[in-house]
C-alpha cells in the first residue's frame, strides 16, 4: 500500500514538473511575443539588416523547399492516383492534387521543412550570439536586439514563406504532372485541364494565409530560443531542438484553427 | 633497450582550410624522454600530438609511432596502437555523462585490460594516488578546473601506457595545484617507465622534469635539444625557454 | 550560381558522409557485441520522449484531415459518412508514417546531432577514439537500433492518435457517428505493408543521418548549431523522398 502511494506520489510530483516546465516555455514565448508586437508598433528596422536577412533565408531556403515541394507533389499525386485508378476517375487527378497541395500538403511541408532550415538556423545564429556575449555587447551599445536582430528575422521569414509557398506550388506542379505521367498513365492535358477547371483562387489563398502565418510563427518560435539559450555549445543544440519541436507543434495547431476558420 | 627513436615525425606539414599551420615537422622522441613542447599559440602543438595518435593525418611527411608507420594504417589498427598511448586533452575531454569512476574504467574497460572483478579496485586506487579519494560517484561537471585534470591524468594512464601525451595539462590551474600535477606527472612516468610528451607554456616548470625541448615557431621547429644547448640556439629560442631579457636591437 | 554549386558540393559530402556512417553501423551491429544497456537508454530517449509530441501532433494532424475532407464531402456529395473507411488507408499507408517520421526527424534527429556534435567539439569523440571505442560503434549503434524498433511503434501510436481525433471532429462538427466513421474494412495488406516498410525506412536513415551530421561537428557552439540544423534538414528530406520511392513502389504493386 505504501509503495502504491510512493509510486502514484512521484508520478504526480513528476507531471507536475513537467507541466511547470511546459508553462514556464509558454510564458516565455508569450513574452517574447509581447516584446515583439510592442516593435511592430513603432518599427525601427534597420534597412541593411533586413535586406540581409531576406537575401539569406531566401537563398538557404529556396533549394530545400523546392525539392519538398516537388516530391510533395509527386507523394500527392499517388494517393489521389489510388482512388482514381480505383474508381477510374482519370480526369479528376489535378482537381484532387491542386485541392491537397494547395490547402494542406504544400503549407505543412514546406512549412515544416523551413522550420527545420531557416528557424533552426536562426535559432542556432542567436543562440551563439547569447553564448558568445554579442547580445550583451549589443545592449551596451544601447541597440536593442529587438529592433536589430529579431525584427528583420521574423519580417523576412513571413515574407520568404508566402514567396516560397508561391514558387513551391510551381514546383509541386512539376512533380505532380510527372509522377501523374509516369506511374498514374495521366496525360499531362488531362491533368491541367482538370486542375485550371476545379482548382480556384480560393484554394491558393488559403495555403498563402497558412504558409505566411506559419512562417510568423517560426521567426518567432525561432528567435525566442534562440536569445535564451543557456550553457555553451550543448545549449545551442538544446535550444534548436526545442525550437524545431515548439515550431512543429505549433504549425499543427495554426493550421487546425485555420482550417476550422478558412473552411 | 632499442635505442630507435618511440615516437618519429619526418617532414610532417599540415594545413586546415588552406591556411598552412604545420611545416616539415621532423622530430623524435627517444624512449623513456620527457620532451617539453613550447611556443607560443596553441594551435601547431596540440595538433602535433594528435598526428602522433593518428587522430589527425598528416598532409605531406609520415609518423611513426613504437616501429608502427601510423599515418599509413586504417582507423582500426589504430586503435590498436593507441592502447599504448595515454593522453591528456587541453580541455579535459571527460564525457560528462559518465560519473568520475566510470570515465577513469572506460580505456580499461574498452581495451579489456583488467578482469571486471579488478578493475574498480584499480580506478580506486589511482584516485587515490591523485589524491582524489571518494569522489568516484561525482560527474565532472561537479568538479573544479584542478580535479578535473587529475581526472584525466589518472584516465589517461590507467592502462599503464608505454607513452604519455600531455596537452597543457595545467592549463589554468594556480601555481600549487600545476606543481602537484607535473609531481604526479612524473612520478607516474616513472612507475610505467614511459616516455612523455608534455605541451606546456609554464616553461619554469617544464626546465625542472624535461630533459629535452622543442620550440614551435609559426610551424616551424626552430630548436630541439638540451636546455644546455639552447643556450647557444637562437634568440627566440633563449627568450622563451632561459627567460633572457629582451634586448635592444630585437631581431 | 556559385550558391548552387555550393550546395550540390555539400550534398554530395554529406551523402559521402552518410553512407560510411551506415557502413560502418552495419559492420558494428553485425560484429561487435551490442551495448544492452545503452540500447535500452536510447530506447527510452527515442519512444517515450518523443511519444507526446508525436501523440500530440498527428492527433492536429487527423482532426486538420478530418475537417478538410468533411468540408469537401459536404459541399461535394453532401455526404461525409464515407470519410472515416477512406481515411483510415490513407493514414495507414502515408499520412501516419510520414509525418511521424517527420516528428522524429525533427525531435530525434536534432537530439542526436546536438550530442554528437556536443561530444565532438569539446574533443569527448577524440577521448573515444584514444580508448578503442569507435565513435560508430559506440554512440551511433544503439541510438540506430533504438530508432528502427521505436519508429514502428512510434507510428501505430501516431495513426491511433490521428484515427480518434478525426474520429471526435467528425462527431462533433459533421455530426458522423463515430460507428459509422470507425470502419477498419478498407486497410489492405498491402497498406500496412507500405506503412511499416516507411516506418523501417525511417527508423534507418534518421538515426544515421543525424548521426553523420554531428560526428561532421566543427567549431565549437557555432559547428553544434550548424550540424544540428544539417541534421533535421536532411533527414526530413530523406523521409520525404523515401516516401516516395516507397509509396511509388506500393502503388505499382496495386495497379
Amino acid at each position: 500500500m505504501k509503495a502504491l502511494t510512493s509510486a502514484a506520489a512521484t508520478l504526480l510530483d513528476r507531471i507536475g514538473a513537467w507541466f511547470l516546465r511546459l508553462a514556464e516555455v509558454v510564458g516565455e514565448l508569450s513574452l517574447f511575443t509581447g516584446q515583439v508586437a510592442r516593435a511592430l508598433l513603432r518599427p525601427r528596422l534597420d534597412r541593411f539588416e533586413t535586406w540581409r536577412a531576406l537575401y539569406r533565408v531566401g537563398v538557404r531556403s529556396l533549394p530545400i523547399v523546392a525539392v519538398t515541394a516537388f516530391f510533395a507533389g509527386a507523394i500527392t499525386v499517388l494517393q489521389v492516383g489510388t482512388y482514381v485508378v480505383k474508381l477510374r476517375a482519370y480526369e479528376v487527378v489535378g482537381w484532387g492534387f491542386g485541392f491537397s497541395v494547395f490547402r494542406e500538403i504544400g503549407p505543412l511541408l514546406i512549412g515544416l521543412m523551413f522550420s527545420g532550415r531557416v528557424g533552426a538556423n536562426a535559432t542556432a545564429e542567436l543562440g551563439t550570439m547569447v553564448v558568445t556575449e554579442q547580445v550583451d555587447a549589443l545592449r551596451a551599445l544601447a541597440i536593442d536586439p529587438i529592433d536589430y536582430l529579431v525584427m528583420p528575422r521574423i519580417l523576412s521569414q513571413v515574407l520568404m514563406m508566402g514567396l516560397l509557398f508561391g514558387l513551391g506550388s510551381l514546383f509541386a506542379l512539376i512533380g505532380g504532372i510527372g509522377t501523374a505521367w509516369a506511374l498514374v498513365k495521366v496525360d499531362p492535358w488531362v491533368f491541367w485541364n482538370s486542375f485550371v477547371e476545379y482548382v480556384n483562387v480560393a484554394d491558393f489563398l488559403n495555403g498563402l494565409i497558412k504558409a505566411t502565418s506559419f512562417g510568423l510563427l517560426i521567426g518567432v518560435v525561432s528567435c525566442a530560443f534562440g536569445l535564451s539559450v543557456r550553457g555553451g555549445a550543448p545549449g545551442v543544440g538544446r535550444a534548436v531542438n526545442a525550437c524545431v519541436v515548439a515550431s512543429a507543434v505549433g504549425i499543427f495547431v495554426f493550421d487546425y484553427f485555420l482550417t476550422y476558420l478558412l473552411g | 633497450m632499442s635505442t630507435e627513436p618511440l615516437i618519429r615525425l619526418e617532414g610532417v606539414s599540415k594545413a586546415f582550410n588552406g591556411v598552412p599551420v604545420l611545416h616539415n615537422i621532423t622530430l623524435s622522441v627517444a624512449r623513456g624522454a620527457t620532451l617539453g613542447l613550447i611556443g607560443a599559440g596553441g594551435a601547431g602543438k596540440s595538433l602535433i600530438l594528435k598526428l602522433m595518435c593518428g587522430l589527425i593525418d598528416p598532409d605531406q611527411g609520415e609518423v611513426f609511432v613504437d616501429g608502427v608507420h601510423i599515418n599509413r594504417l586504417a582507423e582500426p589498427a589504430r586503435m590498436a596502437v593507441r592502447g599504448r598511448i595515454g593522453m591528456i586533452f587541453q580541455n579535459y575531454a571527460l564525457f560528462d555523462y559518465l560519473s568520475v569512476a566510470e570515465n577513469i574504467a572506460f580505456p580499461l574497460r574498452r581495451l579489456g585490460r583488467a578482469a571486471p572483478v579488478d578493475l574498480m579496485a584499480r580506478v580506486t586506487r589511482r584516485l587515490a594516488q591523485v589524491h582524489l579519494p571518494g569522489i568516484d560517484h561525482k560527474l565532472p561537471s561537479e568538479l573544479s578546473g584542478g580535479m578535473k585534470k587529475r581526472v584525466c591524468l589518472a584516465r589517461a594512464t590507467i592502462h599503464d601506457p608505454p607513452i604519455m601525451l600531455c596537452d597543457d595539462p595545467t592549463a589554468g590551474l594556480d601555481p600549487v595545484t600545476t606543481n602537484r600535477i607535473f609531481a604526479l606527472l612524473m612520478q607516474l612516468k616513472a612507475e610505467n617507465h614511459a616516455t612523455a610528451l608534455i605541451v606546456s607554456h609554464e616553461v619554469d616548470a617544464l626546465r625542472g622534469i624535461c630533459d629535452r625541448f622543442a620550440m614551435l615557431d609559426h610551424g616551424r621547429l626552430i630548436f630541439e635539444g638540451t636546455a644546455a644547448e639552447a643556450a647557444a640556439g637562437p634568440p627566440a629560442v633563449r627568450r622563451f625557454l632561459l627567460g633572457e631579457a629582451l634586448g635592444e636591437g630585437a631581431e | 550560381m556559385n550558391a548552387l554549386l555550393d550546395i550540390l558540393a555539400s550534398v554530395r559530402t554529406q551523402a559521402r558522409e552518410s553512407v560510411g556512417v551506415l557502413r560502418d553501423t552495419v559492420h558494428y551491429t553485425l560484429r561487435s557485441p551490442w551495448d544492452f544497456a545503452a540500447i535500452r537508454q536510447q530506447l527510452f530517449l527515442v519512444g517515450n520522449r518523443s511519444l507526446v509530441f508525436v501523440l500530440l501532433t498527428l492527433g492536429f494532424l487527423g482532426a486538420i484531415t478530418s475537417l478538410q475532407a468533411g468540408f469537401q464531402a459536404r459541399r461535394i456529395i453532401g455526404d461525409t459518412s464515407l470519410i472515416g473507411q477512406q481515411l483510415l488507408p490513407l493514414l495507414v499507408r502515408q499520412l501516419g508514417p510520414t509525418l511521424a517520421g517527420l516528428m522524429v526527424a525533427t525531435r530525434v534527429g536534432t537530439g542526436i546531432a546536438a550530442e554528437i556534435g556536443s561530444m565532438v567539439v569539446t574533443e569527448q569523440v577524440d577521448a573515444l577514439r584514444m580508448c578503442n571505442a569507435p565513435p560508430v560503434d559506440y554512440l551511433v549503434k544503439p541510438r540506430f537500433l533504438a530508432c528502427l524498433v521505436m519508429l514502428p511503434v512510434l507510428v501505430i501510436f501516431g495513426i491511433s492518435s490521428a484515427f480518434l481525433a478525426a474520429m471526435a471532429v467528425a462527431a462533433s462538427v459533421f455530426q458522423t457517428p463515430p460507428a459509422v466513421f470507425a470502419t477498419l474494412d478498407f486497410v489492405s495488406l498491402i497498406d500496412l505493408a507500405e506503412g511499416m516498410t516507411k516506418a523501417l525506412a525511417y527508423g534507418a536513415s534518421i538515426p544515421i543521418i543525424a548521426g553523420a551530421a554531428g560526428l561532421a561537428a566543427r567549431g565549437g557552439s557555432e559547428g553544434v548549431g550548424e550540424a544540428t540544423t544539417r541534421a533535421v534538414v536532411s533527414a526530413s528530406l530523406a523521409v520525404i523522398v523515401l516516401d516516395f520511392v516507397i509509396g511509388g513502389a506500393a502503388f505499382l504493386v496495386r495497379t
